[in-house]
């Protein structure tokens, strides 16, 4: 574990004497060698006092305006004595919204560093901590990684106040918490936990709090770090905790009485607890009609199966139970292979390898050449490679469709996850064949069921099963969505009406 | 990683992995009961009825305890772990049987060149690993292979409706009593091992009951209910699999026609094969893995100071060392059912069942904690 520069300094506390507090902030904050701290002495009325802000990530115009004005305007004397001046000014001579006093000196530098103005006074043990970040942002835009057809088209941004407030947008509820925290001894950052007080499951809430509590790191850079750090099973392939880049899919997981961590400097917010059936669904499956969210959800699904089983079970069927495949497409592969100089297992890997380099080579790739990437990459390896007898055509079509069906997962993890878990069935099946296949799903559905996401069953609803919506392999229709996931608490928010429609309370008080 | 085995796990892979060991046995060594075999399972099912009334009524008398802890109350913890311990020598010889049954029909599939102890190896380190994910672990793979085993099953027969041949079934009796009466001996033995599950349910108490969820079916005649289900499911299955027009060649009598007729029965023998294949693969893979955690189980209650895990690579080892050995043989296997899957099962359990039975109705509370 790193040292902490000036340990002793932080967590000392401002004295009266204004040189002393400014040397003391000064040496923290590394001056005169760091340029974008600005120190501003000034003077309020016969009082000496120096305004400590960072330059480009508090806005001049709050401070010229807010700050600097109103003192400079201000020509009285406070008719107050030392210790009381800063409340005096508060009250009576500054213009910010947000205000707050602080003495300690470690908070004055994180303040400070996030943007905010720190007001020392000659005499006074309390600055003035004051609300003037203004900084450049990303605008709201559309998400990148989880476009939809129908619904908003909203993503969420790298700052954890805008991030927050497309949350609050959505949900208007008074229920809706936001505990902001910090994480990272060294490096502190920003992080807010949101849930709605009554519909999250509070053993669930407690064990967040105490993970996140309880970690010993220097710095947490983004999300995805936090989530390695936090997760129940580091060693699983299967991501624990949904990433999303979507407020109002964000928004919809809180009512069900999920909780969101969201990190500031990251465009997601971290979903818990999650069963692996979310990681199928998208945001549009609430918006479309629920035959067509079905249809998809089904889709995707098939499209799951096919990209996990259909390359080992291709290898387990030619070379161990040939005598199961018709006749007809037996002879038309023996044909198309007769040139290929590879087993049928190399012939595969090669073709899995490949599709890695495209893949890993578009996502990398700016957005005109990745396009122009995936032609020439399916031209190589559609045409020359069968031209040239290094792979069979039937392969092309068996990769063809294993790539499709692994886009067809929506979470970009997962889709990572489900390729891994493929290497090893392949590797099954060219070992045990159809057997050695079965005894791979088999311990991987083993693993699976015994996951748990923050104390909630991984693979429930079903395994274990728990009472649910039909919202698992189909979306049911929207009118009959009543019940509350089985993470939610036992009673809350969930009864039924007098005419014995069960809805939740927060629907029934709007009728 | 939960290794408690709460009563929903233990029914949960129980259910499954019973029903598959008797329509395997069913299947497997019932080759001389010809399309008789589900009058067998039937007798079986009959047969296996004292003993499940037996611990239907033990459990009506303390429903919320578990039934190890009766019978600790009841006869003392060195008998409790006497018995405990017989039951773990049994299911770990079951494990073994299953072992070599599942290995013998992997082997003729595709693997003739292969040696035996290769896939006995790889069958029970992944049956071990299984079980170290614990009861939900093991659960949850139950339940998927049950949707798995019925959805092909279904699929199987509606390809294959046009092709059944009711007459298949007749002469009902053919092979005459003695057989059908051993073999519902055997079948009555494989039913009754239910007492393992019911030994091993834990109290719900401190399981997670999340989402409003608490377990309802704890009802006296709950484990009555899980037997008629097994036996009736099996028992149609057989009569539907018999009326199957079997493209098998070689003699009756041989396990490798057995084999045959279980993998590649019906007309279209290319789709339907693979399918047959799929089923009994995945639900071989299932039984395995339910009694070396049950022996894992019941060795730990014998020897409480053992982990959980290493009871469970105990277990596994043994099972090996069995599946190895010459005990595992087809012969050895009649033999040693013949004389301890029957006996034990049904004649030990009445046993235990009447005793805490007695003390129940003459003590009233004497099964009830003691304060």
């Amino acid at each position: 574990m790193s040292v902490i520069p000036n340990e002793a300094l932080l967590r000392s506390e401002l004295k009266d004497s204004l040189q002393e507090n400014m040397d003391t902030l000064c040496k923290l904050m590394n001056l005169p060698d760091n340029k974008d701290v600005v120190v501003r002495e000034l003077r309020i009325g016969d009082v000496d006092a120096c305004l400590v802000f960072t330059d480009g990530m508090a806005g001049n115009q709050i401070i010229n305006e807010s700050v600097l004005y109103p003192l400079r305007v201000f020509s009285g004397q406070m008719p107050v004595n030392g210790s009381e001046r800063a409340s005096y000014l508060v009250k009576n001579v500054l213009a910010v919204g947000d205000t707050d006093l602080e003495s300690r000196n470690s908070e004055l530098v994180i303040a400070v560093l996030n943007g905010l103005s720190v007001l020392i006074i000659d005499g006074c043990p309390d600055a003035v901590v004051m609300e003037t970040r203004f900084f450049e942002r990303r605008v709201v835009g559309r998400p990148n990684g989880e476009s939809v057809v129908i619904g908003a088209q909203q993503g969420f941004v790298e700052n954890l106040r805008t991030n927050i407030t497309l949350i609050r947008r959505i949900v208007r509820s008074p229920s809706l918490m936001s505990e902001m925290s910090t994480v990272g001894k060294l490096l502190p950052t920003n992080l807010s936990i949101m849930y709605l007080k009554g519909a999250a499951n509070e053993q669930v809430l407690q064990e967040v709090r105490r993970r996140i509590q309880a970690l010993d790191v220097d710095s947490v850079p983004d999300s995805g770090h936090l989530i390695q750090l936090i997760e129940e099973r580091r060693f699983t392939l299967m991501p624990q905790v949904l990433e999303t880049e979507r407020p109002d899919r964000a928004a919809y997981l809180i009512a069900e009485g999920r909780i969101a961590i969201m990190v500031d400097n990251s465009p997601y917010a971290m979903i818990v607890p999650v069963s692996f059936f979310d990681f199928m669904q998208t945001a549009d499956d609430m918006f479309m009609r629920w035959q067509y969210a079905s249809f998809n959800r089904v889709v995707r699904f098939l499209g799951m199966l096919i990209s996990l089983i259909l390359p080992s079970l291709y290898v387990a069927t030619t070379l161990y139970h040939s005598q199961m495949i018709p006749v007809e497409l037996l002879s038309s592969i023996a044909e198309t292979r007769a040139e290929v100089p590879f087993p049928v297992l190399i012939e595969l890997l090669i073709m899995e390898v490949s599709f890695y380099l495209i893949n890993e080579a578009g996502t990398r790739m700016p957005t005109q050449i990745g396009s122009a990437l995936g032609i020439v990459g399916a031209l190589i390896l559609g045409q020359a490679a069968v031209a040239a007898s290094i792979l069979s055509p039937i392969l092309i079509i068996i990769a063809a469709l294993t790539g499709l069906g692994n886009y067809t997962i929506p979470d970009y993890r997962m889709g990572i996850a489900i390729q891994l878990l493929r290497i090893g069935l392949l590797l099954a099946g060219s070992i045990l064949g159809l057997y050695g296949i079965i005894l791979a799903l088999f311990l991987y559905v083993c693993a699976l069921c015994s996951i748990q996401s923050f104390g909630q069953p991984y693979m429930a609803p079903l395994a274990p099963w728990r009472p649910h919506d039909s919202n698992v392999f189909v979306r049911g229709a929207s009118w009959r969505q009543n019940r509350m996931p089985f993470i939610v608490n036992e009673n809350a928010w969930l009864k039924r009406t007098p005419e014995g429609e069960k809805t939740r309370v927060w629907e029934a008080k709007r009728k | 990683m939960n290794f408690s085995t709460s009563r929903r796990a233990m029914f949960s892979i129980g259910r499954m992995a019973i029903a598959v060991r008797l329509f395997s046995a069913a299947v497997m060594d019932g080759a001389p009961l010809g399309n008789a075999g589900w009058i067998s399972i039937l007798i079986g099912g009959v047969l296996s009825l004292p003993v499940v009334l037996m611990i239907s009524l033990v459990s009506k008398g303390a429903p919320e305890d578990r039934p190890l802890t009766l019978i600790d109350r009841a006869c003392g913890q060195w008998v409790r772990r006497a018995f405990c311990f017989a039951m773990c020598m049994l299911t770990v010889y079951e494990a073994s049987c299953c072992t070599r049954l599942l290995v013998l029909s992997v082997q003729y599939v595709a693997f003739e060149q292969l040696p035996f102890y290769s896939l006995d190896i790889i069958t029970i380190l992944v049956a071990c690993l299984g079980c170290l994910c614990g009861a939900t672990g093991l659960s949850g793979a139950s339940y998927f292979a049950r949707y798995a085993v019925f959805c092909s099953f279904v699929f199987m027969l509606t390809s294959q409706f046009s092709a059944i041949n009711w007459r298949w079934l007749a002469p009902v009796l053919g092979p005459g009593l003695t057989p059908l009466w051993h073999a519902g001996l055997s079948y009555a033995g494989i039913l009754t091992s239910v007492i393992v599950v019911w030994l091993l349910m834990d109290e719900e108490h401190g399981v997670d009951r999340t989402g409003g969820m608490s377990y309802k079916k704890t009802g006296p005649f709950y484990i009555l209910k899980l037997l008629g289900t097994i036996t009736l499911a099996c028992a149609l299955a057989m009569i539907l699999l018999s009326m199957l027009v079997p493209v098998v060649p070689g003699a009756p009598n041989e396990r490798d026609f057995a084999i045959d007729k279980l993998l590649a029965n019906g007309r279209n023998a290319t789709s339907i094969q693979f399918l047959l294949m799929v089923v009994w693969f995945i639900s071989g893979c299932t039984v395995i893995p339910f009694y070396i955690f049950a022996s894992s189980s019941l060795l730990n209650s014998t020897v409480p100071v053992l982990p959980p895990k290493l009871c469970v690579v105990i277990c596994s080892a043994a099972t090996l060392f069995l599946t190895l050995s010459n005990l595992a043989d087809r012969n050895m296997i009649d033999k040693v059912n013949a004389m301890i899957r029957f006996p034990v099962f049904t004649a030990v359990t009445l046993a235990i069942c009447a005793v805490l039975l007695i003390r129940q109705r003459k003590g009233g509370r004497k099964l009830a904690p003691q304060k």
